[in-house]
Formats: C-alpha cells, sequence, structure tokens
C-alpha cells in the first residue's frame, strides 16, 4: 500500500513537473528521447520504455496500472515485470526533480 | 562567420550576418563599430550604459526572408520568457523579438559578449534553426568533426593539436550550427583562439611554426588571431562527426581514449553545449526548430565520448589520425 503511495506521488511530481513545463520531452524519431529539467538544467537520456512511460504521464496517465498496461502493450513483457520497472522508474525519476 | 554590417540612416543598430548560414540578426541599440569591436577584438570594455547610466535598451530580431524582421503584433503573440542573469535582464518573446538591458555592473571579461546579450542572439538564431554550441571544429581530411566539452576539457588544446599536424581550425571556442537537407553545416563566430598556458599547449605551441601567440596581459592564457589570407582557419565546414570531451577524474591517462555514443548522448550534448533554455517548453517555436536541426545532427553524424591522453600533445599526429578513423 505504501509503495503505491510513493508511485502515485512519484508519477503526480512528474506530470505537475510537466504541466509546468519544468520537464520538456525532445524525442527521437527512433521512440528515445532526452528530458530536460529547465530549473535544474539536468538532462535524461531515456530509451523507449521509458520515453513511452514520461509521453504517457504527460497524456494524463496518473497510475501504476495504467503504465504498466501501455508497458505490457507496446513491449513484450509481463504485466509483474512492466508494473516493476514502471515504477522502479518513475520514482527514480521524481526523486531527481 | 559571422559578419558586422552597418545600418545606413540607423548609427545607434547594425545587422549580424551569417551568409554561411543564410542568416541575418537586426540588433538595435548597439553601432557596428562597436559590435565589431567586441566580436573581433578581446578585452575591450565600452559603456553598455546610457549617458545617465541606465542600461541601453537593446533588441534583437531575425531578419526575415526579403528583408523584414519580426514585427511587434507578432513578437506579443507567443509566450514571453524573461530571466535576469548575471549580466543583465532578457525578455525573450517566443517566435518574436528578443530584448535585453546589460547591468552597469558587467565588465567585459573573456568571454565574447555578455551572457544576457548572448542568450538573446541565441534565441534568434533558434528561430531559424541554427544552433549555436559551446563547441570547436577541426577538419580532419575525412571532414569537419565537432568537438563539444565543458570549459577545461581540452578543446583549445585539441584545436592546437590539429594545427600541429597541419589540419585547419574553424573554432576553439562558440559556433553556430545549421542542418540542411544533405549536410550539417558550422560557422565559426569569433576570429581567434585562446589557449590556457599548461605542459600539454607548450609541447604543442612548440611544434607551430610562423605562428604567433600573444600572452594575456593578466591570465595565464594565449590568444591566437586569425588572419583573413591564413588557410589554416576556415570560417565555416561541413560537419561528420562528433566528439564529446570529457574531463579525466584524476591526472590525464598515457593514451587517449574513445567510445561511441548512443543519439540520445548526442542529443544531450547538443542540449548541454547550447543554451538548454531554447529547448524547453518555455519556449515552444525555438524548441521546435531547435529540436528539428538537433535530431537531424544525430540522425547524420557519428559520435564518440572522447578523453584525451598525454599521446595528443607528444604524438598529436599519430593521435588524431587513430580517433578520426573511428
Amino acid at each position: 500500500m505504501n509503495n503505491t503511495l510513493e508511485t502515485d506521488k512519484a508519477i503526480a511530481a512528474i506530470a505537475n513537473a510537466l504541466a509546468a513545463k519544468q520537464l520538456t520531452i525532445n524525442s527521437l524519431d527512433d521512440g528515445t528521447s532526452v528530458v530536460l529539467d529547465i530549473k535544474s538544467e539536468q538532462m535524461l537520456t531515456m530509451n523507449t520504455s521509458g520515453t513511452a512511460i514520461v509521453q504517457a504521464i504527460e497524456n494524463g496517465a496518473s497510475s501504476l496500472t495504467e503504465l504498466s498496461t501501455l508497458l505490457t502493450q507496446r513491449f513484450e513483457v509481463s504485466h509483474a515485470r512492466a508494473s516493476n520497472d514502471a515504477r522502479s522508474f518513475v520514482e527514480s525519476v521524481a526523486k531527481l526533480l | 562567420m559571422i559578419t558586422v554590417e552597418p545600418i545606413p540612416g540607423a548609427p545607434d543598430a547594425c545587422l549580424l550576418a551569417s551568409a554561411g548560414l543564410g542568416c541575418t540578426l537586426r540588433i538595435d541599440g548597439i553601432s557596428a563599430p562597436d559590435m565589431a569591436w567586441r566580436l573581433h577584438r578581446q578585452g575591450q570594455a565600452w559603456s553598455w550604459t546610457d549617458r545617465a547610466g541606465a542600461p541601453k535598451a537593446i533588441r534583437v530580431r531575425l531578419q526575415r526572408a526579403g528583408g523584414g524582421g519580426t514585427d511587434e503584433s507578432q513578437a506579443n503573440q507567443g509566450p514571453i520568457v524573461e530571466r535576469d542573469l548575471v549580466d543583465g535582464h532578457v525578455r525573450l518573446h517566443s517566435g518574436g523579438l528578443a530584448e535585453v538591458r546589460i547591468l552597469a555592473h558587467h565588465v567585459d571579461g573573456d568571454t565574447i559578449l555578455p551572457t544576457s546579450l548572448y542568450l538573446a542572439l541565441a534565441h534568434q538564431w533558434a528561430q531559424a534553426g541554427i544552433l549555436p554550441l559551446h563547441a570547436a571544429a577541426i577538419l580532419s581530411p575525412d571532414g569537419g568533426i565537432l568537438v563539444t566539452g565543458n570549459k577545461g576539457a581540452g578543446k583549445s588544446t585539441l584545436a592546437a593539436a590539429a594545427l600541429a599536424v597541419g589540419w585547419p581550425v574553424l573554432t576553439d571556442d562558440w559556433l553556430l550550427l545549421k542542418a540542411s537537407e544533405n549536410a550539417v553545416v558550422a560557422s565559426r563566430i569569433r576570429d581567434f583562439m585562446m589557449l590556457r598556458d599548461s605542459w600539454a599547449t607548450n609541447v604543442l605551441t612548440e611544434q607551430l611554426d610562423n605562428t604567433r601567440f600573444v600572452q594575456h596581459r593578466q591570465r595565464p592564457k594565449q590568444t591566437l588571431r586569425f588572419a583573413d589570407d591564413d588557410r589554416r582557419f576556415v570560417k565555416d565546414c561541413e560537419i561528420t562527426a562528433l566528439w564529446s570531451l570529457r574531463r579525466p577524474r584524476t591526472g590525464r591517462k598515457a593514451q587517449s581514449l574513445q567510445q561511441p555514443l548512443a543519439r540520445t548522448d548526442i542529443m544531450a550534448a547538443m542540449i548541454e553545449f547550447s543554451m538548454p533554455l531554447l529547448f524547453s517548453s518555455l519556449l515552444p517555436f525555438e524548441r521546435s526548430q531547435l529540436v528539428r536541426t538537433a535530431e537531424a545532427i544525430t540522425r547524420r553524424i557519428p559520435g564518440w565520448q572522447l578523453q584525451t591522453g598525454t599521446d595528443l600533445a607528444i604524438i598529436p599526429g599519430a593521435t588524431l589520425g587513430g580517433l578520426a578513423r573511428h
């Protein structure tokens, strides 16, 4: 339960940073991207799954279930693995904000 | 290369033209002689304030094809970003003009222009898809090599090594990059290079005949001015590779090390070594233009991360040749 709360908070923090234009997703045509945090002038290079997750959050996804479902639909990965990966990804990105 | 041109009837304004990239900016508030002096000679100060001591109002705008600039209505359409920088205040209209006020306390130093004025110029170049980049560029027999890196990473030393082996140099500092249909072209901004005094630069400058570096009066640096007729210095060149220099955490190793960069790393270098603000959603028009340019660059040129070793100074020919062959 605590884990879910932490993850939801992390997703909300990323969503807020995107809405406030603190974060910008600069995508490449191969599905990867460089996410710029203009507040700290840090850059995060994202592979295709990382890019898919931040883009989904930008488009309104707000729960771990939505993100892991997206990953299972786009990539050949089990729901359990997708859920773990998405959780760990959003929590590490949120820590950098 | 950038040239400064006067505007008839407007003594307090000038044009900053880059023929190689097909782009001209109009600057109101700085005369052509003042701008030329600052760009092409180093360390000379002139007043950024008016007679009453207030910061002069400087406006920069991209000249559209046919000679027209951004009009006032257009200037107010996009979002506005304001920044208080160390040497001045900047107001950027996305898709429109840039306004700057240089603070009275600004003192001209080693950089070509105050940071705030440079941001305003970069904002306008971005609207034309031109990426200003803190990078050196050298011309190997196989094509131009863009060299990014933080201050002290070794860009100037690498440029000196290129000169020592007879490879032309575009610049050791800031440049402008543009991606066209078929090529990535770099154009230099300033007409001189600067070397910090060090073991490597001393070894390399000893290998240069007929080259007169001038010792800086107050700092441990040497300056080399590019003569117009000197073929060792080019004004524009096509770029075919990127080297991203990293400073070693401990002392320099004997051998230079190189490893390939992913496209995202090249894109990250384009953002890190230009002006990150121009890649943020705060300035949507400029960002869209620059992302297009940076993406084309990541598609067309391969990149390597590079840590130069002492071999660059001792055997520059073999070292540069080996690095460029990859």
